[in-house]
């Protein structure tokens, strides 16, 4: 079967390379002449960065933001309060309890898909109408839209467990380059490690000879394929020289300890430390939360793991005044049934379910939207994931009613024409 | 009637009673006149049947009904779930702990309103196995909080606490010689103490029913039992594939008292199933236990330590059994299974509302005499 | 505000949802096809005009604005009126582009340096680029036929066949894998030069013997394959005979005539789809091999848009239908099947046989048009028709005469390729110097950068760094040498299924270049390669002149040779560290990484 047939060459012909990446750099957003003004704005977006935490299968939101305690569909867990008076959140959530007074809490969402193939597609593409071609993930989407930072790095980052590499798929029509570069189990791309033979004044050397030769070679010739090349260099030896990004060895002991000695708390570690270094966007995956059998168990063990480093990552970058400039998402392609099936698991539940947000524009310490006693129907304004894209992207400082994508000739809204942003999450 | 041979080798449907929820648990007590069922709506619910067990039912009956059972008024006053179910040794008391850490001893008597005395934070959190001694000397608790307490089932009052050698304890089991007290947890550990000085005797292994999946903890020791003279430990839990859906092979595990090597693994199904929930020992020298799965699957089983395979079990899976309570004249058994919508469907029922699941109790006879190896 | 652009423009994009059910039978078994299942275009179509007047490329639209509307007539009228034959094609395109650049007021570029053209022309015919030994012999040839007897030489070359192979194994397969069933095709096709209205019908109709061509089979099997849970994809398959051997992407017409593009009706689609899905892997043979079940019936098929039932038989696009034979039952097979051995039979009526005697022919323009424009492409880096799967009338060709008359050439050659790019080679346009080009260029006024292959930089790197000989790849032992090939596949070419077209430098790559163990190895000294016999050399002059030479393939600039000396001055102690930085820093500049 044809995934879909307009994601071939038609839409991929005229790609733009890695410097048209960096020149187009937020190309949908055309600058018409210099205006100090725009240009401060534009410094200002590229300074926005985004960690977006992905909770792979659905975390129980009746486990976790909108507890129900003591109801039909309840569980067995108690709510505790948080920071902010009036807002409480499951047991499970001790230590991200105490952070609330960062965080935004949406509990009013209301999705259209309840199957993972497609879920996790149509969420982090941010569901929009469907016109045959394939929307970027929010990863390619942001970095695209902010254009390049001054950090050097791969502007688009994900951490996962398993293998990883460079992943394509994320980036839909803006095409490949704008995929993520993947550390596999928090680990960097092959060929990071300078090889053995190759001292740092042999790199650099090396370096300056290919500079010189590319300046050879571009005199009397249009400078973009020379550009290009560079550009992917420069990359790739900024990634080079800052590999003990990477090198958990050097993880301070008592951070190790504070995120968690486990998989997600080593990435959300990583997370961090790419945040601080200038990483665009950083996506964390944590897999394993389709809990369809033993929920309970299952969020006694999962969502305490997610809220150890959750916490000290919000605490960190909140200590550090990063938290201003990095907009924080932590969610899942659907929430989970209210009703308990008899493995007493929840299983996929778009109806009404929840996520957590903080930093950038976002409003601080709020709890927004409503849902039934048993948690089971929206009774507040329900939102779609259309929402939220256009949300996020304002609290970017990216008027997402008015930048649209270019694809090649047809424009095409950067998020759900038939959505807005939800403006009582906005500061 | 309880005295009725049941002469086919199988188990004869007598009841089904229907609930109002999902239950974790089921106690016979009152000489097996009061059937009491622990609530996930945090309920103790309880059913006056005829002291001499079910009568079989009507010729002409399509399927069992619920019999003579009758509903009685639920206990209230608990939080969250009822996660365990006890009867004192002198059948007066009935214990109760649920999952936000209360604990709770109730008169065992058919108008029952209030405790005899409770500690509403016995643990801190999910208060997850009791278990009493044969002589009513002791209650155990354990609990996620990892701690093991002992108390005087009389009057509540404390008498020992000690960290039960895992983070999340699971289940517990006192020898029948009342001196010691197994403690199951989530990676599989099996840790035996001597009840009269909280001291650690030793730590059995059943690692197979833990695995780190991403970084979900999945498994444990879901139940502990002794058989009748304490010289076999049953635990019980599954052997898991995954985290997230929690499919697995469910599993018992036995082991030989005295040196604690492990006399046989059981495996109850293939690596799609669920979890041993529980494990009774039938005085005819048999184990009794149940077991869960994906949707639709589920088992109650009878089973000889020694044998291969379980010799009896139910002719249909039932729905994802949780628990099993053995009527006190050995003849009946109770079965707790699930029922329900499966699935994410917004299925409604036809008065609009959105339906929880609920467990069934079945009631079965179990064969006449003792099995055949 | 846009979203009144979306709405304005939302009718045809939206066409998902105007999308029903689509009925088809096939072999008396019905089936019904979701039009999702066909990915809809969704009136993605809609969009081609924009493409190429404003999206495409800047530069190639502007060329075409450029070009005067009597000149384009002339043009025509020149093509229409004089035959071109195989051996003249060489003149005809100059003659074309010479008037283009008189309309436009320009004047062509420089002719190449005989180093330029000697790096080009072996990239382009042999796959690599030349050994110092052979620029040098180049380079003092006094023959002033020395370029055409330099493509003569390199066209009768055994590397030339290598080259054709993997030229056509990437345009073909588009980095989905390998085979060496496959491999050994293609191989043996272009050391026969085997026509390629041959090599496509034997593609097509793939027959299990003689041995060496039963691997032509691999192009449709591997498309057959299934991946994870989806279901054979036929509409790919189906849409990949069209773009690759007619030019001609149909996929917009799977649920709808082309919204956009008169050419392209559904019929198009459909009339070919209709073997295809007919088709399967055998599965009784080791081998690549294709089974086609009995036709029956004609495949029914309806638009999206007016639900309409039609239908088709086995039709090669833009051609006539083929009416399907009716068999008593049991009679269907000219083979019969063996159940037993798995053998699927084959059927007295064969689309696959009737699709292959007829689209591959002179009678069938498109198919010359499309080698053609291909083979432009291969040697300009640019098509004609851009892109290169919208060969359709209302997408005309930059420069339609010298698209005529390429095809006129490849008719005329009998779809020999050997002649065509012989002739492509010899043109002014060809031996053009990429030097000077300036934005706002007139096409071909210059010569234009081309990305090499994965391929092309292999073999470039092993005879830059080797020992001098050009068949560098022989020193490392089988195993060793497929994984290097593989390593450099995986650094260098696309994803599966994306054409490789343009210069995409990627990180990826540039990791390759800078850390990995296989690039590392052609540096360090040893076993008489480039930088061993550099290291021995005192004089930093030559070192640099032999540098330069190796690498870059030619002689270098005066501040090269000082920038060389200096640098190798001031390294005395570190000279065999210092020449291997070197070697490395020409090989990862842009101008070793591009044919130019």
């Amino acid at each position: 079967m044809l995934q879909s047939a307009c994601q071939s060459d038609q839409h991929q012909f005229s790609r733009r390379r890695w410097l048209g990446t960096a020149a187009a750099g937020a190309a949908a957003v055309a600058l018409p002449v210099f205006d100090p003004a725009v240009h401060a704005a534009a410094l200002q977006r590229a300074a926005k960065q985004v960690l977006f935490i992905w909770l792979d299968g659905g975390i129980s939101q009746l486990e976790s933001w909108d507890p129900k305690p003591n109801t039909e569909f309840g569980g067995p867990f108690r709510a505790i309060p948080t920071s902010v008076p009036g807002i409480h959140v499951s047991e499970l959530l001790p230590q991200t309890a105490q952070q609330m007074q960062h965080l935004a809490i949406v509990r009013s969402l209301c999705t259209q898909d309840n199957a993972h193939s497609s879920g996790v597609d149509r969420i982090q593409r941010g569901d929009p109408k469907d016109r045959g071609v394939v929307y970027p993930y929010f990863g390619s989407a942001v970095t695209k839209l902010l254009g390049p930072n001054a950090s050097g790095l791969p502007p688009y980052v994900w951490i996962k467990p398993l293998s990883g590499g460079f992943m394509h798929k994320d980036a839909g029509f803006l095409g490949p380059q704008y995929g993520s570069l993947a550390f596999g189990d928090g680990k960097p791309p092959q060929n990071l490690l300078q090889h053995a033979n190759v001292s740092d004044q042999s790199l650099q050397e090396r370096m300056e000879i290919r500079a010189f030769a590319d300046r050879q070679y571009a005199r009397g010739r249009p400078a973009a394929s020379t550009e290009a090349n560079g550009f992917v260099y420069s990359m790739g030896l900024e990634l080079m020289q800052r590999r003990q990004l990477f090198d958990e060895s050097t993880f301070a002991p008592a951070d190790v300890q504070r995120y968690g000695t486990h998989d997600l708390g080593r990435h959300m570690l990583l997370a961090k430390r790419m945040l601080e270094a200038g990483v665009q966007f950083v996506k964390v995956n944590s897999y394993g939360w389709d809990t369809h059998g033993d929920n309970f168990n299952g969020s006694w063990s999962l969502v305490r793991r997610f809220d150890q480093p959750f916490a000290a990552l919000i605490s960190d970058l909140a200590a550090s005044g990063l938290l201003d400039q990095v907009l924080v998402i932590a969610m899942s392609e659907f929430g989970r049934t209210p009703r308990v099936n008899g493995h007493l698991g929840r299983d996929h539940w778009p109806e009404a379910w929840s996520l957590c947000m903080a930093g950038a524009g976002v409003r601080r310490g709020i709890a927004v939207g409503s849902t039934s006693d048993k948690g089971t129907w929206v009774t507040s304004q329900p939102y779609d994931i259309g929402h939220m894209f256009h949300t996020w992207f304002s609290a970017l400082g990216i008027n997402s009613r008015e930048t649209a994508w270019d694809n090649q000739g047809q424009p095409l809204p950067i998020a759900h024409e038939d959505c807005h942003p939800v403006t009582e999450l906005l500061s | 009637m309880q005295g009725i041979n049941n002469q086919q080798g199988e188990l004869r449907a007598l009841a089904k009673i229907p609930t109002s929820c999902q239950m974790s648990l089921l106690r016979y007590g009152l000489d097996g006149s009061l059937l009491l069922a622990a609530g996930r709506d945090g309920r103790i619910h309880r059913w006056r049947l005829p002291p001499v067990g079910l009568p079989l039912p009507a010729a002409d009956a399509k399927s069992p009904d619920a019999g003579e059972s009758a509903e009685l008024p639920p206990l209230v006053g608990h939080n969250g779930w009822i996660s365990s179910l006890e009867i004192s040794a002198d059948g007066q008391w009935l214990l109760s702990a649920d999952t936000w850490g209360r604990l709770a001893c109730w008169p065992l008597t058919a108008t029952a309103e209030r405790p005899h005395w409770e500690h509403t934070e016995a643990h801190a959190g999910w208060l997850r196995a009791l278990a009493v001694t044969r002589d009513g000397s002791c209650l155990a608790s354990c609990g996620a909080d990892g701690m093991v307490r002992l108390w005087n089932p009389a009057n509540g009052s404390l008498l020992r606490q000690f960290s039960g050698g895992g983070q999340d304890l699971y289940s517990l089991a006192c020898h029948p010689d009342g001196q010691r007290l197994a403690v199951g947890d989530l990676r599989g550990g099996i840790h035996v103490f001597d009840l009269r000085d909280g001291k650690h005797l030793t730590t059995w292994d059943a690692a197979e029913f833990y695995k780190l999946s991403y970084i979900q903890e999945v498994g444990g020791v879901r139940w502990l039992a002794w058989n009748g003279n304490g010289t076999v430990l049953a635990a019980a839990g599954c052997i898991p594939e995954n985290g997230g859906f929690v499919q697995g092979v469910p599993a018992l595990r036995f082991f030989n008292t005295a040196d604690g090597s492990v006399l046989q693994q059981l495996k109850l199904g293939d690596n799609q199933e669920g979890f041993v929930h529980q494990v009774l020992w039938h005085s005819e020298d048999y184990w009794m236990g149940v077991c869960s799965g994906q949707p639709g699957r589920g088992r109650f089983f009878l089973h000889r330590t020694a044998d291969e395979a379980p010799f009896c079990l139910n002719p249909q899976p039932l729905a994802n059994c949780h628990s099993a309570a053995l009527h006190p004249l050995g003849r009946q058994v109770a079965v707790l299974a699930n029922e329900g919508t499966y699935g994410q469907q917004k299925s409604m029922a036809k008065d609009g509302i959105y339906p929880g699941n609920t467990s069934p109790i079945h009631v079965f006879e179990l064969p006449a005499s003792g099995p055949v190896s | 505000m846009l979203s009144k652009n979306y709405s304005r423009f939302s009718r045809p994009w939206d066409c998902l949802s105007a999308l029903n059910w689509l009925t088809s039978e096939s072999s008396g078994s019905k089936e019904r096809v979701g039009a999702a299942a066909f990915g809809c275009c969704g009136g993605f179509c809609r969009r081609l005009p924009l493409f190429r007047s404003q999206h495409y490329s800047a530069n190639w639209s502007a060329w075409q604005q450029r070009l005067p509307r009597p000149l384009l007539l002339l043009a025509m009228w020149i093509s229409s009126t004089a035959t071109v034959t195989a051996d003249d094609l060489a003149q005809r395109i100059d003659a074309v582009l010479q008037q283009s650049f008189a309309a436009a007021q320009v004047a062509p570029g420089p002719v190449s340096s005989d180093a330029e053209f000697c790096r080009r022309v072996t990239l382009d015919l042999a796959g690599r680029i030349p050994t110092v030994d052979e620029l040098a012999k180049f380079l003092s040839d006094p023959d002033p036929q020395r370029r055409s007897v330099l493509a003569d030489r390199l066209l009768d070359s055994p590397e030339h066949s290598q080259r054709m192979a993997d030229l056509f194994h990437v345009m073909l397969m588009e980095r989905r894998g390998d085979h060496p069933e496959w491999t050994v095709f293609l191989r043996t096709s272009f050391a026969q030069q085997k026509p390629w209205d041959q090599l496509v019908r034997e593609i097509l109709d793939p027959q299990e013997s003689p041995e060496q061509i039963r691997g032509a089979a691999w192009f449709i099997t591997r498309r057959l394959e299934k991946v994870g849970q989806q279901e054979t994809d036929y509409p790919g398959l189906t849409r990949d005979i069209g773009r690759l051997f007619l030019g001609c992407d149909l996929q917009c017409a799977q649920c709808h005539d082309h919204l956009t593009i008169s050419d392209y009706r559904q019929i198009e689609f459909q009339g070919l789809y209709t073997v295809y899905r007919n088709t399967s892997i055998r599965t009784d043979v080791k081998f690549p091999a294709v089974a086609e079940k009995p036709l029956s019936r004609k495949t029914d098929f309806m638009s999206v848009f007016d639900k309409q039932p039609l239908l088709v038989g086995p039709r090669v696009p833009f051609g006539i239908e083929h009416e399907i034979p009716q068999f008593e039952s049991g009679q269907e097979f000219a083979v019969a099947p063996d159940r037993a051995k798995n053998f699927p039979g084959v059927p007295k009526f064969r689309g696959l046989r009737l699709i292959a005697e007829s689209l591959p022919s002179a009678a069938n323009r498109r198919f010359a048009e499309n080698l053609a424009n291909r083979l432009w492409f291969v040697m300009f880096g640019a098509g004609l028709v851009n892109p290169l799967d919208q060969l359709h009338d209302d997408n005309p060709a930059t420069h339609p005469e010298l698209l005529a008359a390429v095809a006129d050439g490849v008719t005329a050659a009998g779809f020999r390729i050997r002649p065509v790019l012989r002739q492509i080679v010899l043109s002014e346009a060809y031996q053009r110097s990429s030097l000077g080009a300036a934005a706002g260029a007139v096409p071909y006024q210059y010569g234009q950068e081309k990305r090499l292959s994965a391929e092309q930089l292999l073999a470039s790197v092993l005879t830059a760094c080797g020992t001098g000989g050009p068949a560098a790849t022989a020193d490392a032992p089988a195993e060793a040498e497929q994984k290097r090939a593989e390593a450099f596949v995986k650094a260098f070419g696309n994803i599966p299924g994306e054409p490789e077209l343009e210069f995409s430098p990627s990180l990826k790559a540039a990791l390759f270049v800078l850390n990995d163990p296989l690039m590392q190895e052609q540096i360090q000294p040893g076993g008489g390669n480039l930088s061993e016999r550099l290291s021995q050399n005192g004089d930093d002059i030559v070192v640099a002149d032999e540098l330069y030479r190796a690498v870059l393939s030619r002689a270098p600039a005066a501040e090269e040779v000082r920038f060389v000396c200096e640098y190798l001055g001031q390294r005395r102690e570190h000279r065999q560290q210092a020449i291997g930085n070197l070697v490395w820093g020409l090989l990862a500049s842009t101008e070793f990484c591009l044919n130019h």
